[in-house]
């Protein structure tokens, strides 16, 4: 869609308010999924999400384009689901300080082999692996074979090299192979 | 290379995905644009849990604004936008900037054709309002809007009670909002029409200031009553949360918004409220006039509570559509409730 030349603040205010418009219908539901699938929480992940769009609406008169604007988009709930995770594993250690006897026990649960093979067949298995990578190959593996990204996009919304993206999703996905299916690392 | 793993991957996190069904937050997220006090940084909830709710709750409630893209009717709410221009009222002999902002408003409309029962439907109408705008002077607007609502009846059910009357002035003081009209409405509406049209402007000025505060109304012409029925010496105020089923319609379509154009290849979402007996209603999805697509959506709340309720409409071609959403009364089959929006994909 041509956007508008913009006279002054109240063009880009509308500029910005169209564009905000648009990709919030063609991305609210994947972004927020996306989010999701990083920190685990619903309402977090529409908080993260929602704010992102709030300040790609303020900055739209540096970014000016959709394409430009969805990539700051994911960058922001990236960052975003990134930094919710690393307040709760704050809060969680400190949980934990609290309750260790009940964490301890949440530690050495082992799942059954009944369990194991329910999990294998749900998919559940790979989620709880993919969860377990380190944090940036958790990223990258999301980002390719969720939001289908390239690596050009997933290097933009990491602020990393494309070498480094390379580099994670192999690694993780060796990890992953390896957690799954046994073959060795 | 795309082995088995990869592939498992990929279909698995979009299973994992497609667990959540995301809520529809425009409203909050436009409100949030257009309030000044949020335009800083975005307040990082999950350091303050208790404060964020109770500022997405005060923003949910200020609502100023959803827009749609591009709809061709003047009249419809288009999209938010600003402009500069200088006016001047009565009040103000000086010429001030005005920035343009949607403003909720509240009108009375029938719940369904048969046209025997009404509710209050919500709009979020584009309307000038001064750069700086304080509380009051939202409010005034936001009543200024709801008391008209010719630029929908096309294609609305709403009624016009207060046709022929203006508001003069709005006060608002940290415990009543003021409301001062021309007169006390027109005549010939049904008791039930005229409840709800006083109940249209205690909901809109409520909503335009964010709080929910008693209303007292003045006439200027020193009418003591609102349409012969509703004395000026008392005030008013939204029903109990378990009673608003009799004061709003009992279906909401929020999204899409009217006119609203989707990208082609979006995943198209219905959203909206209801309060249908167990949270039941049916919809329709029509293309030119045929039925595409049907279904029945289930409510997170059954009546007497108000609940919400999303249809995944998913992707669709080309084209322009109706979402329509009804109940169907179990008794006799009779459709009791009934809106649609129309929308498009390009």
């Amino acid at each position: 869609m041509a956007e508008p030349e913009e006279v002054g603040p109240a063009g880009r205010t509308w500029a910005a308010d169209r564009a905000l418009t648009d990709l919030y219908a063609g991305h609210w539901h994947s972004l927020v999924r996306l989010s999701w699938l990083l920190v685990g929480d619903q309402q977090l992940a529409e908080e993260t999400v929602q704010d992102a769009f709030v300040a790609m609406h303020s900055r739209w008169s540096q970014l000016r384009k959709q394409d430009l604007a969805l990539a700051y988009l994911r960058r922001c709930v990236v960052n975003s689901s990134r930094s919710v995770l690393r307040h709760r594993k704050v809060e969680s250690r400190y949980l934990s300080s609290q309750t260790s006897k009940l964490t301890a026990h949440g530690i050495t649960d082992v799942p059954s082999a009944e369990e194991r093979a329910v999990e294998h067949a749900t998919g559940a298995q790979l989620v709880a692996a993919l969860r377990r990578l380190p944090r940036r190959q958790q990223e990258v593996l999301t980002l390719r074979y969720y939001l289908d990204l390239s690596e050009a996009q997933i290097a933009d919304a990491l602020s990393i090299s494309a070498g480094s993206v390379k580099a994670h999703a192999h690694r993780g996905l060796i990890t992953l192979r390896s957690d799954v299916e046994g073959t060795p690392r | 290379m795309t082995d088995d793993l990869e592939r498992r991957l990929r279909e698995v996190l979009h299973r994992e995905a497609e667990r959540i069904k995301p809520h529809e937050r425009r409203t909050e997220i436009l409100a949030m644009v257009h309030d000044e006090k949020q335009n800083a940084e975005p307040q990082r909830r999950w350091l303050i849990p208790g404060a964020a709710a109770a500022s997405v709750a005060l923003i949910g409630a200020i609502i100023w604004g959803v827009s749609n893209t591009g709809g061709s009717q003047q009249a419809t709410p288009a999209i938010t936008s600003a402009s500069t221009s200088t006016t001047a009222t009565p009040h103000e002999s000086v010429a001030a900037a005005t920035t343009q902002v949607a403003l909720p408003a509240y009108f009375v409309g029938a719940n369904s054709p048969a046209g025997d029962q009404f509710g209050l439907y919500r709009e979020f109408v584009p309307t000038a309002v001064p750069v700086g705008v304080t509380p009051a002077q939202k409010a005034k607007a936001a009543v200024a809007v709801a008391m008209n609502a010719q630029p929908f009846t096309n294609y609305e059910p709403y009624v016009q009670p207060w046709s022929g009357t203006s508001v003069t002035d709005v006060t608002v003081t940290p415990s009543l909002i003021t409301i001062t009209l021309s007169g006390p409405g027109a005549s010939g509406f049904t008791p039930a029409q005229t409840k709800l049209a006083v109940q249209e402007l205690v909901w809109t000025a409520q909503a335009a200031i964010g709080r929910t505060i008693p209303v007292k109304f003045v006439v200027a012409n020193g009418s003591p009553t609102l349409f012969g029925t509703y004395p000026t010496t008392q005030t008013y105020n939204r029903p109990a949360k378990d009673l608003q089923f009799e004061v709003l319609a009992p279906i909401w379509i929020t999204t899409p918004v009217r006119n609203q154009v989707y990208p082609a290849g979006a995943i198209v979402m219905a959203a909206g409220q209801s309060c249908a007996f167990e949270g039941t209603t049916q919809w329709q999805l029509k293309k030119s006039g045929t039925t595409v697509k049907s279904g029945v959506a289930t409510a997170s709340s059954g009546c007497p509570t108000r609940g919400t309720w999303q249809v995944k409409l998913g992707v669709l071609a080309a084209g322009k559509y109706t979402f329509r959403m009804y109940e169907v009364s179990m008794q006799d089959g009779k459709v009791v409730a009934e809106t649609s929006k129309p929308f498009s994909v390009k």
